[in-house]
């Protein structure tokens, strides 16, 4: 069945668009509408949604460079997206690390570490919330009768613990589906060369140093970038956990642009602030896939 | 016997064919869609049930109510209207009216409020968040305040008359102490301080006591925040928020009810919602839940925020307009009202002083345990005001500055940067002078 369609492509380069025209029209109404209307938009004096606006130029684009709740949300949000991708990939290569061992129960976990990823983000952050409340939270509970603390302290209610709290909730919804990733690259590594490499007297960080990470670096490399676009973007646990809050602390990128379009109600400057986003995460991406995978390669 | 057979015959087609006739030959069924941000499932079933009997009584109008969250209602509703798929009646708040009626959908209600205005006695607090440019712009059909709410059992062991709570500023920040002091409880009351609608509500209902209401000036492009009430009454917030439970910065509605609940605090300036959570979650007698009015300082004034809720009309279709009409005056008879307010007992408040006296209302199981507090909180509702919405002219800037909370920003710059009150409020009123530029 395969083979004949592939030869009526072949005959018929038609027939070939024909078939891929559906996902491409949905691509177009989906992404490139979107991101025209927004690159539109920023450069009018929309305020509200539904206002047609006045042609600005580059008004609200400067307004961003000036404003430093902008300033302030750019520098949160590398910070945000830098510590998740370490300890995402981190956690998700120990975690397939261990999955990837014998041990009796492993097939149990490699299928219960997943459940954080199906869990949907708004149980998720509600059940965090809960669990990290100071006064009625079970884990100020559990560190107040161990003595680890005399105090509670208010995880997401204060600026100096609710982004690194948030980082650490938002690891722990991310890491299963990068763990699995890992694990499946893991897997396809020929045991011979572990064999050859023990019997060759190689220790076990040597055969991790010279087998696995080299076997596994392009998937690394993927999982990194894929893994640093997503924190970047990742908005629903941050708005449920924090709201950005307290203050600005943990206002990055998409909250400022959710905030200022539909809170303050400056549609056009929150549109330049996402075009402005896009096109940093488009050159970081075009900067990495050619500097990183050429040295994969 | 032949003609008798074409005779029926002709008749059973004839029956057949007014069968299938399109509707336009019968009675036109008028379809609305109504959409509302009355989320949890109890208030959905309350008025299903309410437009269930509507639809009963006039079979030719079909009411479909679609749920959403506030946090979706404004992108929702603007998409919708977009895409010319906007519901027929649309409930909301005051500000949000402000917001939706710039992208022209919102319809004048002058002749409904009018009829119903002949008919009841409509609380003004609830209409005039909602006139301006000469019209009405919505239909009021319950409101929300703030009480102060007590446990009479906390305050009988700090040796306090549990019948008394505290009427002053002075008197709750005394009896803070002395039931902290007694052991009674480890804090004194509930602050939430997140950037959020309950953050603005808690820091509004103060400053409306220390007659601080206003945000504008007799000038639409005037902002009068940065005043010597705003500045005392953000000093007293500070001294309640140094007796709230840690955390507060990310707190909403919910927290400061399950601390009063759980006796971690000995007050709780709530909705009246709360008596829902009381209920579910106290399970003690209810005999110990008290309440008072929304204390206010010496020189102030009997205050609360008040929320007037009510339903905007988006369709121009004068068939629609004219079943809208009759949906809203059936929400409106007493008897009905009362039914539909008790959708959430203790939260949706009456509107007109009829549906205050309806047997509907008052014979709810719930409403009739709490009715003692309920009486409070509709006697309160008379001196609810709402930022922005203060002056006789509503002020259509306050659309720009509601969505940033400000009210809670404010205290928030106290709490996490250190601001005094003075520079606080300073940064406050030049963050809304920045919104309505």
């Amino acid at each position: 069945m395969i083979d004949k369609v592939k030869t009526k492509i072949q005959q018929d380069p038609l027939f070939g668009y024909l078939l891929i025209a559906p996902i491409f029209i949905w691509i177009a109404v989906t992404l490139f509408y979107p991101l025209l209307r927004a690159i539109y938009d920023s450069f009018m004096n929309i305020e509200f949604m539904g206002e047609e606006g006045n042609f600005v130029g580059f008004h609200n684009y400067v307004r961003l460079i000036h404003d430093s709740e902008f300033r302030g949300s750019f520098i949160r949000t590398l910070i945000w997206t830098g510590v998740n991708v370490f300890f995402q990939v981190f956690v998700a290569f120990f975690a397939s690390v261990i999955l990837d061992l014998e041990f009796k129960g492993k097939r149990f976990m490699r299928i219960w570490i997943l459940l954080p990823w199906i869990i949907p983000v708004i149980v998720l952050a509600t059940i965090w919330r809960w669990m990290l409340d100071p006064s009625l939270g079970i884990v100020n509970y559990v560190l107040r009768v161990t003595a680890t603390i005399s105090s509670p302290i208010p995880f997401l209610g204060s600026t100096d613990y609710a982004m690194i709290t948030a980082i650490l909730v938002n690891t722990w919804r991310w890491f299963p589906f990068y763990a699995v990733m890992i694990l499946a690259a893991l897997q396809i590594i020929p045991t011979e060369l572990y064999e050859a490499a023990k019997i060759d007297g190689a220790s076990f960080f040597q055969q991790f140093q010279h087998i696995t990470l080299p076997s596994i670096m392009p998937v690394l490399v993927t999982v990194i970038l894929i893994c640093s676009l997503w924190a970047a973007n990742v908005f629903d646990m941050l708005w449920l956990l924090t709201m950005g809050g307290p203050g600005t602390s943990t206002q990055t990128f998409p909250i400022y642009i959710y905030q200022k379009g539909f809170q303050e109600y400056k549609l056009s400057q929150a549109a330049a602030a996402a075009v402005f986003m896009f096109l940093f995460l488009l050159i970081y991406g075009t900067i990495y896939l050619r500097n990183v995978t050429m040295e994969t390669e | 016997m032949k003609r008798l057979k074409l005779l029926v015959t002709l008749a059973s087609l004839g029956a057949l064919c007014l069968a299938m006739a399109p509707v336009s030959l019968r009675a036109e069924t008028v379809s609305l869609t109504l959409w509302h941000q009355e989320q949890p499932p109890r208030r959905v079933k309350r008025y299903q049930e309410v437009f269930d009997s509507f639809m009963k009584e006039y079979p030719n109008i079909k009411v479909t109510q679609h749920v959403q969250t506030w946090g979706e209602a404004y992108t929702k509703t603007m998409a919708a209207i977009r895409a010319r798929k906007a519901p027929d009646l649309l409930f909301g708040i005051p500000e949000f009216t402000v917001n939706i009626k710039r992208s022209r959908a919102v319809q004048p209600v002058d002749e409904i409020v009018e009829l119903l205005k002949g008919k009841y006695n409509i609380y003004n607090a609830t209409l005039q968040p909602y006139h301006y440019e000469g019209h009405f712009w919505s239909v009021p059909l319950y409101g929300m305040n703030h009480l102060l709410y007590y446990r009479k059992s906390v305050f009988e062991a700090g040796g306090m008359d549990p019948e008394a709570p505290p009427k002053t500023w002075t008197e709750l920040l005394s009896a803070i102490d002395r039931l902290r002091g007694a052991g009674v409880v480890q804090y004194g009351i509930g602050v939430p301080v997140s950037k959020s609608l309950a953050g603005d509500q808690f820091m509004y209902s103060l400053l409306v006591t220390n007659k601080a209401e206003h945000l504008f000036g007799e000038r639409k492009d005037e902002i009068i925040f940065d005043n010597p009430r705003t500045v005392d009454t953000y000093k007293f917030w500070k001294k309640l928020y140094d007796t709230a439970p840690p955390g507060g910065l990310s707190w909403q509605w919910v927290e400061p009810q399950l601390a009063l609940v759980n006796r971690q605090t000995a007050f709780g300036i709530i909705l009246g919602g709360f008596l829902g959570h009381w209920e579910e979650q106290a399970k003690e007698k209810v005999e110990d839940l008290g309440a008072g009015f929304v204390p206010r300082p010496e020189d102030g004034q009997p205050g609360t925020i008040y929320y007037s809720n009510g339903v905007m009309l988006l369709t121009k279709d004068k068939k629609k307009r004219e079943a809208a009409k009759t949906l809203i005056e059936y929400l409106y008879r007493p008897e009905v009202m009362g039914y539909f307010l008790n959708a959430q007992p203790g939260l949706f408040l009456p509107v007109t002083e009829e549906a205050a006296k309806a047997n509907s209302f008052w014979e709810d199981p719930m409403v009739k345990k709490y009715a003692h507090i309920i009486k409070r909180e509709i006697e309160q509702s008379k001196y609810g005001k709402l930022y922005g919405f203060t002056r006789d002219e509503v002020n259509p800037n306050i659309g720009r500055i509601a969505g940033q909370y400000l009210l809670a920003q404010v205290g928030q710059k106290m709490v996490i940067d250190g601001l005094s009150a003075e520079d606080a409020v300073k940064w406050g009123a030049e963050k809304m002078r920045e919104a309505i530029k």
